[in-house]
């Protein structure tokens, strides 16, 4: 948790939380003791990792994102590209690379990373 | 504003303020002696006397449930139970304070079971007056006819966000015809207003999370706000009290004394007792014994000044208990008045009488009792907790 | 109905940041189902797992307007939602269409909800209720427990499936190797601490520990599992006595400088270790206390004046290493100028800082000689006797830890860590500090042994493991609640225990639901020699839902994702109430490896145990057929640790009875759904 705690005229009443989705403020990208890899040569941009990632960590590329031109990119507009891992949330749980049609995500030991 | 004699039943007296109130959404569940007021509701959701949604839940806890979902998605909500009702939905009766939400239910009292009463006496709402829940009692139908529709205002007042239980004795004041005077729908529904929601869950622009997981850096804190909800609510009442009463011409107070001026012996006492007491005071008067009533209206928040400035002088208290707290010393009623005394150099003796549970009667001779055995109590206080009316 | 890369740009309405398991169902499925549609919509969550792991405030990860109320009320709160939205709208005071969404577990649903949930039914509220079947009322140690595993200690977040970590072997006393079957997180619990003389440890109410049992005939002492919340100061836990000793560790081989390399134009000719030995640890150990390293600069230092012994030491272990002579230069320092020097101590994982370090795991495996060397150079450093005990002094908390538990396989009594704040100026093992500091102690001596020989039946009777090479008892001195922390638990095969923080400590557990299958073990459905798990067959409470003829309700899988969709859509689309019921695959709570989520609720779909179907206007279709390909349940249960106990032979028959169950329940769905 960050930052200091607040007294009790600094919250709001009733519990309630005002800033919707502000978990984002808390990064789970810690808790990994594995991290995924992504191999664009496979990947065709079937988003099936996006839609089962439980922690929404996979990033959506929009129709002008880098790999546009690549196998599998769509120059159609209103369709999701793979944008990569959002590492701030991943949790290193796998199941991306467990259901990836293409075998395109690897899961490595995050102690093999620099950063 | 013009007012109209009716003879109701208290609880066509409360089906009425609903009615003149409005409200967006009642959820309730039958159990007696409340049963009267939905069935009159009813019949004004059927006829469309009313706009309200009224959700006939399965169960005391489900009404309460679906009173937080409604209060909290923005709508002004009610609802009444009795007893086992009100201990049943115990659990969400507390949510829906520290949730701050403005819902006004109508409590008819009744025994908690067991074994199983449906007659009256207090310890259905007296057992949840640690709930955070502004508390007000009636003496009669047009008393809580009046405080039903003063609660409304109460509990919405920015600065309190409380919700209020507004209670009146089962089948003495529920069911028992009396005349009334009433106001009219207009001034009604002018001295309410509209209701605008605290961050209402409709607000679907403006996503809000209610009841989140406090853990034990966040609890204690948001539970200091409900303390000071409760502190603002007496300016609020007493102001509420105070522009409703330029509208009936009544006076309305935390506590309301009846011959008190030079009581030496004063029975304190809330609800339809009261009537029956003054009956009594009236008759000793003429003796010349001096004698008055404290009737108490607002049991939460609970004053601790009004309470010693309205008994000062006074030699000798009963506090008349209709319920009664196992293994504590004395009822709660009796608990706070004397608390209320505690730092006072001259303070009167108090005595407790726990009496009327499960319905049992209290009649002019028991009255008469008490105010003979407080003339003892002036000189010596004797046995503190006594109960009146029970076979020994 | 959108396919998912159109779907993927539809936002978020579950914020990432929430603290649910890696790998957990859920929030798969809550993210599928809000897909279904285009409206705003409310939602009205159940307390459980969901609920808590979204909102620990002041945190929420819902970008919708969301509410909890309490654990058997889902329903009823979105009722009172549903009837608000729609008298404000017949009152013009909203415009929009808004939806409105309950989610609630098993517990929440099949069991104290279900009443709220059949009210809110039968009154036909326009909403839809999402049950998110786990199977249990799914709930250890704390996340910085350290386990002994066979590289040494580890923290319990750095195990893998697979390691072997030491456990008692309960039949015959000794310390053996088993190999950790799984890895689970159970999110945020209370922990608290238990301390002994000597140990101490971090874990939840529930966890079972081993202790002595003490009866009146002294020959039937025995050992018996409780839970931490069973236990009370003076009860004796299974502590470890010491480890096996281990041999010299060979140095992985790291990239060494060269002449030529960048900025290298001068390279002196050092050879660096390649395995450990008593001179080297002790060296080591001097710089865990005193030493730093830059290498930017190429410079190993230690803060170590001349004429100390410290210095002294240095010199001589620096040439019996490096055969050559350390110069001194400096009055207060020494120096060790050599790019490799500075890489190859850089890279055994002591740390860089004096705030920061901590003895690695490998320094655990060492022979008893190497280990004693290595407190030598640390004594040397920042310890100090008086008398019999020995005190050391550090400002790195997580130093004095592992330095506490190696000093236990060594044999040694440690005290606890004992914490101080001192002034700048103020006098710290003969140095003046140089700012305020916070920092830490812990006292330590030899153990002295009882004399087993001469009094064994005495000794015994006191100390029945006095014995036993690998394990003593320890009396609890206390027990205190530290605070609440994210948990984590091991799996271990055979013998269901584990080494951690020194103490034998049990694997954990969950309760069981009316959803709960036959056979599963649960924390309330425990496997003993009487019963062997749930003893009833689960609820079926779609079809109790079904009961209610309500328009939609249908069952689902987050494996099937766009099945998943579909259905949220023609729940959402209906006018009344809807129903899904979706199983929900739990790390903990099944115990199995994370990442197997969707091929989890894949195979309890190939199996019939968890069969896809729909009820639309009380017309019954079923969705999928495996037909010929339809796998026996073993094939699922055998994925789960939580049926591992049906494994046994003498369990075959629990086995059947569920088969024989699946599959009446099967062919009775089929006839339902007109297929024979």
């Amino acid at each position: 948790m960050s930052g200091k705690l607040k007294n009790w005229k600094e919250i709001p009443i009733g519990g309630k939380i005002l800033e919707a989705g502000n978990s984002k403020e808390y990064k789970t990208g810690d808790w990994r003791t594995f991290r995924p890899l992504h191999n664009p040569e496979k990947c065709t941009n079937c988003m099936i990792c996006w839609m089962i990632c439980p922690d929404s960590a996979i990033k959506v590329g929009g129709v002008d994102c880098p790999a546009k031109g690549q196998k599998g990119v769509s120059d159609k507009p209103n369709l999701g590209n793979f944008g990569g891992f959002d590492l701030d949330y991943c949790k290193g749980c796998g199941v991306c690379a467990e259901e990836c049609p293409f075998k395109a995500i690897e899961m490595k030991e995050e102690k093999e990373f620099k950063d | 504003m013009v007012k109209k004699r009716k003879a109701f039943t208290g609880a066509q007296c409360t089906a009425e303020a609903m009615r003149q109130i409005n409200p967006d959404v009642v959820a309730a569940y039958p159990i007696t002696p409340q049963t009267n007021i939905m069935h009159a509701f009813s019949q004004f959701v059927a006829d469309g006397d009313v706009d309200t949604e009224f959700i006939t839940v399965e169960s005391e806890h489900s009404a309460m449930s679906a009173c937080v979902g409604s209060s909290a998605a923005g709508a002004r909500t009610m609802t009444a139970t009795s007893a086992n009702g009100l201990a049943l939905m115990w659990e969400i009766v507390y949510i829906a304070a520290s949730t701050r939400l403005p819902i006004v239910m109508n409590i008819v009292n009744r025994a908690l079971s067991g074994p199983i009463n449906i007659h009256c006496d207090h310890s259905d709402s007296m057992g949840c007056r640690d709930s955070g829940w502004i508390q007000i009692y009636s003496e009669n139908g047009e008393e809580a006819y009046e405080n039903t529709i003063m609660a409304m205002r109460i509990a919405e007042h920015t600065d309190v966000l409380l919700p209020v239980m507004v209670c009146q004795d089962g089948f003495i004041t529920s069911h028992c015809v009396e005349t009334v005077e009433l106001l009219d729908d207009e001034t009604v529904k002018n001295f309410i207003g509209e209701y605008v929601g605290h961050y209402p869950l409709l607000d679907v622009d403006k996503p809000v999370t209610y009841g989140p997981l406090d853990l034990f850096d966040y609890y204690f804190e948001h539970k200091r706000q409900q303390v000071d909800a409760m502190q603002n609510s007496v300016k609020v009442i007493r102001e509420v009290f105070d522009e409703f009463g330029k509208i009936t011409g009544k006076h309305y107070d935390f506590f309301e004394g009846y011959r008190l001026e030079d009581a030496e012996k004063v029975i304190v006492c809330a609800n339809s007792s009261a009537g029956t007491i003054r009956v009594v005071i009236d008759e000793l008067r003429e003796q010349g014994q001096k004698v008055g009533l404290l009737k108490m209206r607002v049991f939460r928040p609970w004053l601790n000044d009004m309470v010693v400035e309205k008994l000062r002088g006074v030699k000798a208290v009963a506090v008349l208990d209709r319920s009664d707290s196992f293994g504590a010393f004395g009822g709660p009623l009796f608990s706070e008045i004397r608390s209320s005394f505690h730092e006072e150099t001259e303070k009167p003796n108090i005595i407790d009488y726990i009496y009327g549970l499960g319905g049992r009667e209290l009649d002019i001779a028991q009255i008469k009792k008490v105010f003979a055995e407080l003339e003892e109590v002036k000189t010596n206080v004797g046995e503190r907790v006594r109960y009146l009316g029970v076979r020994e | 109905m959108a396919n998912i890369r159109e779907l993927a740009l539809t936002g978020e309405r579950l914020a990432p940041g929430h603290r649910l398991c890696p790998g957990c169902g859920l929030s798969i499925i809550a993210r599928a189902v809000m897909r279904g549609t285009k409206d705003p919509i409310v939602v009205s969550n159940a307390t459980g797992c969901l609920e808590v792991s979204t909102t620990i405030y002041p945190y929420t990860a819902w970008n919708v307007p969301w509410i909890h109320n309490a654990f058997e009320n889902a329903a009823a709160t979105i009722s009172g939602a549903e009837a608000a939205f729609n008298v404000l709208k017949r009152k013009g005071k909203i415009t929009k269409e808004i939806k409105f969404l309950a989610f609630a577990g098993d517990g929440g649903t099949y069991d104290i909800g279900l009443q709220s949930l059949s009210g809110a039914l039968e009154r036909g509220h326009n909403f839809v209720y999402v049950c998110l079947d786990n199977e249990g009322y799914m709930n250890c140690l704390s996340l910085d427990t350290l386990i002994m595993t066979e590289k040494g200690l580890k923290r319990i977040t750095e195990i893998k499936v697979g390691e072997k970590v030491y456990a008692f072997n309960q039949k015959n006393g000794d310390l053996v190797l088993k190999k950790c079957s799984g890895i689970f997180d159970n999110g945020i619990k209370k922990v608290y601490e238990l301390n002994t003389l000597h140990h101490s440890i971090k874990a939840t109410s529930n966890h079972p520990f081993l202790i002595v049992n003490r009866s009146r005939k002294k020959k039937e002492n025995k050992l018996i599992w409780k839970k931490l919340e069973e236990l009370k100061k003076g009860d004796e836990v299974i502590v470890l006595k010491k480890s096996l000793d281990g041999k010299s560790h060979a140095f992985p081989t790291i990239k060494l400088s060269q002449k030529g390399d960048y900025k290298v134009n001068k390279i002196n000719n050092i050879k660096i270790p390649v395995k450990s030995s008593p001179e080297l640890m002790e060296f080591l150990g001097l710089y865990v206390g005193d030493g730093w390293v830059r290498e930017h600069k190429a410079e190993t230092g230690f803060a170590l004046p001349k004429n100390t012994k410290g210095r002294k030491r240095l010199k001589e272990v620096y040439k019996k290493i490096f055969r050559k002579e350390l110069a001194e230069n400096d009055a207060n320092y020494m120096y060790i100028y050599s790019v490799n020097v500075a890489k190859f101590i850089d890279s055994l994982g002591f740390g860089k800082g004096a705030k920061n370090k901590i003895i690695p795991d490998w320094v655990f495996t060492l022979p008893l000689k190497e280990k004693e060397a290595f407190l030598n150079g640390l004594m040397l450093s920042d310890g100090y006797k008086i008398g019999e005990s020995h005190r050391y002094v550090s400002a790195s908390i997580d130093l004095l830890k592992t330095l506490r538990l190696l000093l236990q396989t060594m044999n040694y009594q440690v005290g606890k860590i004992h914490q101080q704040t001192k002034k700048k100026g103020t006098y710290v093992v003969y140095r003046e500090l140089l700012e305020d500091s916070t920092y830490g102690y812990i006292c330590f001596s030899k153990k002295k042994g009882a004399d087993v020989d001469k009094y064994l039946s005495q000794t015994k009777q006191r100390d029945f493991l006095v014995d036993n090479e690998w394990f003593s008892s320890e009396k609890i001195m206390n027990i205190k609640f530290v605070k609440e922390e994210p948990t984590l638990d091991l799996r271990v095969e055979d013998e269901h225990n584990f080494v951690a923080d020194g103490i034998v400590v049990h694997n954990t557990g969950i309760q069981r639901s009316s959803s709960t299958p036959y056979g599963a073990w649960t924390n309330t459905s425990q496997v003993g020699k009487v019963h062997q798990g749930k003893e009833q067959f689960r609820k079926d409470l779609t079809a109790v839902v079904a009961g209610h003829h309500i328009p939609y309700v249908a069952q689902a899988s987050p494996h099937n994702y766009m099945d998943l969709v579909r259905k949220s859509e023609k729940a959402f689309a209906v006018k009344g109430p809807a129903f899904l019921n979706v199983l929900s695959p739990c790390v903990p709570g099944w115990k199995y490896p994370m990442q197997m989520t969707l091929k989890m609720a894949k195979m309890a779909v190939d199996t019939c145990f968890w069969p896809l179907f729909e009820v639309e206007n009380d017309e019954w279709k079923l969705n999928f057929d495996p037909g010929e390909r339809k796998k026996p349940i073993i094939e699922w249960l055998k994925m789960q640790k939580r049926f591992r106990h049906l494994m046994k032979p003498e369990n075959a028959h629990i086995i059947e009875a569920l088969q024989a169950n699946v599959d009446k329940r099967w062919v009775n769905l089929k006839k339902l759904c007109g297929k024979e």
